[in-house]
């Protein structure tokens, strides 16, 4: 096949955007390069991007794509830049339908990326700022050697996303409260502005010495705050490490660079992971709501194939989950089976026939796509009947087994599990407390814990490398479940179906690393409690099967 | 390749080898790679080509599966099963186990028990019809039918074929309730893979394995050859574009056998070795001629064999119909926890001990593995 010429492809883009428009999206301009299948891996390596810094994380993921594609037949079906204008890369030998499919699913990413919330305080100018951190790494690397600085990146990639997802929403109390006209803040001396007054006799109505005092408190009490900020003793666990080790680790200032440059990149993505189920079932929804025109009579087959190997695989491919959930709330907002009434409503043959012709779906699909993340997404829109309709159930390993077993069907156990993987990244929420523990300069983190207990070698792992970082010693508090009492085997006779586990006990520990041994150091109570967070459980092997 | 990211796929590859190299001995002597059936790619479980992170003890995090089964069932976790770490934008790649070409891991193998390259004797011959699939075909052996394809096409022509409304679809049926359409593809719905016949030059290798099946040749000393064989295998595959394989087991008689009996048949009969020769010479002689093959015989007993037989009949048997034909004999004497040679091996020395087409190793346990191979292939021949 003939790959398509510029002025074909032209036409399919005006095509597809025009018909993304009339469905209601609304994109930003998008630049499509066209690439050869080698170049598409590499850029499926550097998420994207036509180049990131050197290191050897893209050659595995270059390794891996170049694999998959020669030995499974496999490529990477759309990649888009959240950029202004974006950027999407076509096959070069992509076939005129493949080309119309991911140029509408591109589009939809785009409308997506514009309008949602998660999205608005993203740098839109990121391939020059990839560049930039390509050219300074470079740099490093000519000056200190690629051994040093590529094992450095390692030592902060382990903690790349350890950083406050949430910060840039947050209004901080010092940004919020101050004017600009308070800033004289001089030698440590506090002094007011007053609104300036040209008769005397007024200046106590115009500047009323209590509003000046409470002015003066004002700021005395921002100013210790900020100092607070900059020591390493802070006022409350923080997630934002990286920035704690930029900021009070000993380093050389390329090292604090590295760790800036990495941040940066983490705070670029974060928004994608954290609406990748929402972001690729709009795209994959509007792909086949539009393609059902955009696609010939005669290409209405190959794009049905297409869809069927984005979607499949797994039920919790995020693509074949979320178009799941957009339809569902474009149905039921249609029928009006939302609210008060229908949740009340127990009656099923009811609920099948509900249709109130309320036609709101159109209009609240475009809502949530504004306003929610992957979490908020599945908390308020995956419901029941998804959960039975895709036939899901939660599991959990048994290590008397060594096997993992199917523990629940129920619609809570299974949403539970879902939320967790999408809940701070899927990953532990780990802490900052204070870099001068027990008055020794020492880091303490705290892993705050729902449950489920870290990967034990990882954590090793990444402690001594936040030791080379912090250079002195660091801990971690956390909490590891302990055998308590071995199953009774003659339980086993009633309900041999039934995988008996062993009776567990908490057991908070703190852990060390002085950058020669790890020690493990019981926890007392209280300080278990503190690191214990109490509102979620996310187990869900039932009570018959323990002791 | 793209210049930029051949850089780092260097590195990587650089990082992968050496954590190869590192645990070279424990992956031989685990026996972990030995068994995957795939063809061209291996899984090597290193954990430490990763970056570490905090993360969820997989184990303790549980997860999501979809599909029947009734509670406290056990399943099994497929690759798709579970996307702790999958991959997507942004998220890195995190690979449990490093996916490495076999020719690569033969290369690692070469470099590190510095194995010489084989001169592959005898000129290449052209043949007909390569490996690679450029074309689509209606006909065509079973093996190479493109079953999505078959079925898309037999959607086609189910879709063209159906009257409107004969689908059992009632209008406005919402698509979960619609009877499934039953796709079955006739023989015009067939697509095959076709390769063009290209001649290409080839070069031929036969390795012939044969083994000692008495009763003292069981378990863990079969293992062993197992192993052994595995990697002598893969070696010699990255030399020759063609290999092929030929088992022999033997006790008072020999017989081919195929893969699978040749590591799993045990018997209890005595041990008469110049049979397995006889065979050998057999089968080279009536398959493959020594002008467009290269031919690699490794022989594995306990040493034990009946009296008179390896000088009377075995040396002959070497001297006159196998080392002349061969690039080279291995011998492989499999005794756990014994280094002293038996009474095969020093006959088979004081008779041949100067030819060097002629090699023998002493495996005593899976810590030798490693030196016998390098025993076994370090003549370069």
């Amino acid at each position: 096949m003939n790959p398509l010429s510029i002025q074909e492809l032209e036409g399919l883009r005006g095509e597809a955007r025009r018909l993304a428009e009339e469905a209601g999206l609304d994109p930003w301009e998008v630049t499509f390069g066209v690439v050869d299948y080698d170049r598409i891996n590499e850029l499926s390596a550097y998420d994207g991007f036509p180049l990131r810094y050197p290191h050897w994380q893209f050659g595995m993921s270059y390794d891996y794509f170049r694999k998959r594609g020669a030995y499974s037949g496999w490529w990477t079906y759309e990649l888009v830049l959240n950029t202004r204008p974006a950027l999407a890369y076509l096959r070069a030998s992509n076939t005129v339908v493949e080309t119309k499919g991911v140029m509408v699913h591109v589009y939809a990413h785009v409308d997506f990326f514009r309008h949602n919330r998660w999205f608005s305080k993203t740098n839109r100018d990121m391939i020059r700022l990839m560049e930039n951190h390509a050219t300074r790494v470079e740099r490093y690397m000519n000056q200190y050697g690629v051994e040093k600085v590529e094992s450095f990146l390692d030592k902060v990639l382990s903690i790349q996303y350890n950083m406050d997802p949430h910060a840039p929403f947050i209004k901080r109390r010092w940004q919020a409260k101050r004017s600009s006209k308070d800033e004289d803040e001089g030698n440590g001396l506090v002094e007011a502005r007053r609104i300036p007054v040209k008769r005397d006799y007024m200046e106590r109505f115009i500047n009323p010495p209590e509003w000046v005092e409470k002015r003066r408190a004002r700021m005395r009490a921002e100013l210790e705050e900020k100092k607070l900020r900059e020591a390493t003793e802070l006022e409350r666990p923080q997630k934002d490490l990286l920035q704690f080790l930029m900021k009070h680790g000993r380093l050389e200032d390329w090292q604090k660079d590295l760790i800036a440059l990495v941040r940066e990149e983490s705070y670029y993505f974060v928004p994608q992971i954290q609406t990748k189920v929402m972001n690729e079932g709009w795209a994959s929804y509007w792909e086949s709501k539009i393609m059902a025109e955009f696609a010939g009579p005669n290409e209405f087959l190959d794009h049905a194939d297409m869809m069927s190997k984005v979607l499949g695989g797994s039920a919790l491919n995020p693509y074949r989950l979320g178009k799941l959930i957009w339809g569902d709330i474009k149905q039921r907002w249609d029928k009006g089976r939302f609210g008060r009434e229908w949740e009340l409503c127990k009656e099923k043959e009811k609920k099948e026939k509900w249709d109130t012709g309320a036609g709101l779906g159109m209009e609240k699909i475009f809502e949530v796509r504004r306003n929610y993340n992957d979490v908020t997404f599945i908390d308020e829109f995956f419901t029941e009947d998804l959960c039975e309709r895709l036939n899901l159930f939660a599991y959990e390993y048994i290590p008397e087994t060594g096997a993992y077993h199917i523990t629940s069907r129920s619609f809570e156990d299974v949403k539970k599990k879902l939320l967790l993987r999408h809940t701070n990244l899927g990953k532990p929420t780990i802490k900052v407390v204070t870099g001068n523990y027990d008055n020794k300069g020492e880091l303490l983190l705290i892993h705050e814990w729902n449950g489920i207990g870290l990967d034990w070698e990882d954590a090793k792992q990444v402690l001594k490398n936040i030791h080379a970082m912090w250079g002195r010693p660091v801990n971690l508090k956390t909490i590891i479940l302990r055998r308590v009492r071995d199953p009774d085997p003659t339980r086993n006779r009633i309900h041999p179906e039934r995988p008996l586990t062993a009776v567990v006990e908490e057991q908070g520990v703190l852990l060390r690393y002085d950058g020669e041994t790890f020690r493990e150091l019981a926890l007392k109570p209280e300080e278990v409690a503190d690191i214990r967070v109490d509102d979620v459980n996310y187990h869900t092997i039932p009570e018959e099967w323990i002791g | 390749m793209p210049k930029r990211i051949r850089k780092d796929l260097e590195r990587y590859k650089r990082i992968v080898r050496g954590e190869i190299r590192k645990n070279l001995k424990d992956l031989i002597e685990s026996g972990e790679i030995v068994g995957q059936r795939g063809k061209d790619i291996v899984k090597i479980p290193i954990k430490s080509i990763r970056i570490p992170e905090f993360r969820y003890d997989p184990r303790d995090a549980g997860g999501i599966g979809s599909g029947d089964g009734e509670l406290g069932q056990p399943i099994r976790l497929d690759e798709d099963g579970d996307f702790w770490g999958r991959p997507g934008q942004g998220t890195g790649i995190h690979l449990p186990e490093v996916e490495i070409e076999l020719r690569e891991l033969a290369e690692i193998l070469g470099e590190e028990l510095e194995l010489p390259r084989i001169q592959p004797k005898g000129e290449r011959r052209w043949v007909q019809g390569g490996e690679d699939y450029t074309d689509v075909s209606v006909v065509g052996p079973e093996t190479l039918l493109m079953k999505r394809r078959a079925y898309r096409e037999g959607l086609k022509r189910q879709l063209l074929l159906t009257e409107p409304g004969k689908d059992g679809a009632v209008e406005g049926m919402p698509p979960a309730l619609r009877p499934p359409l039953l796709v079955t593809p006739i023989r015009e719905d067939k697509r095959y893979l076709h390769s063009e016949p290209e001649p290409e030059p080839q070069t031929n290798a036969v390795i012939l394995f044969m083994r000692d099946a008495s009763g003292s040749m069981s378990g863990e000393k079969t293992e062993i050859i197992r192993q052994e064989n595995y990697w002598i295998d893969i070696w010699l595959r990255t030399h020759y574009d063609n290999v092929e394989r030929v088992y022999i087991l033997h006790d008072y008689e020999a017989q081919e056998v195929d893969e699978k009996e040749f590591y799993e048949l045990s018997t209890g009969g005595g041990t008469r070795i110049s049979s397995a020769y006889e065979l050998c010479g057999k089968i080279i002689e009536r398959r493959y001629s020594p002008e467009d093959w290269n031919i690699y015989p490794f022989h594995f007993s306990d040493g034990e064999n009946w009296i008179g037989d390896t000088e009377n009949f075995c040396v002959p048997l070497l001297q006159d119909e196998l080392l002349p034909r061969c690039n080279i004999f291995c011998y492989g004497q499999v005794t756990l926890g014994r280094r002293s040679a038996g009474l095969h091996l020093v006959k088979l020395e004081e008779h041949l001990g100067q030819d060097e087409r002629w090699v023998s190793s002493i495996i005593s346990g899976r810590e030798d593995i490693l030196r016998s191979i390098k025993d076994f292939l370090g003549k370069g021949r």
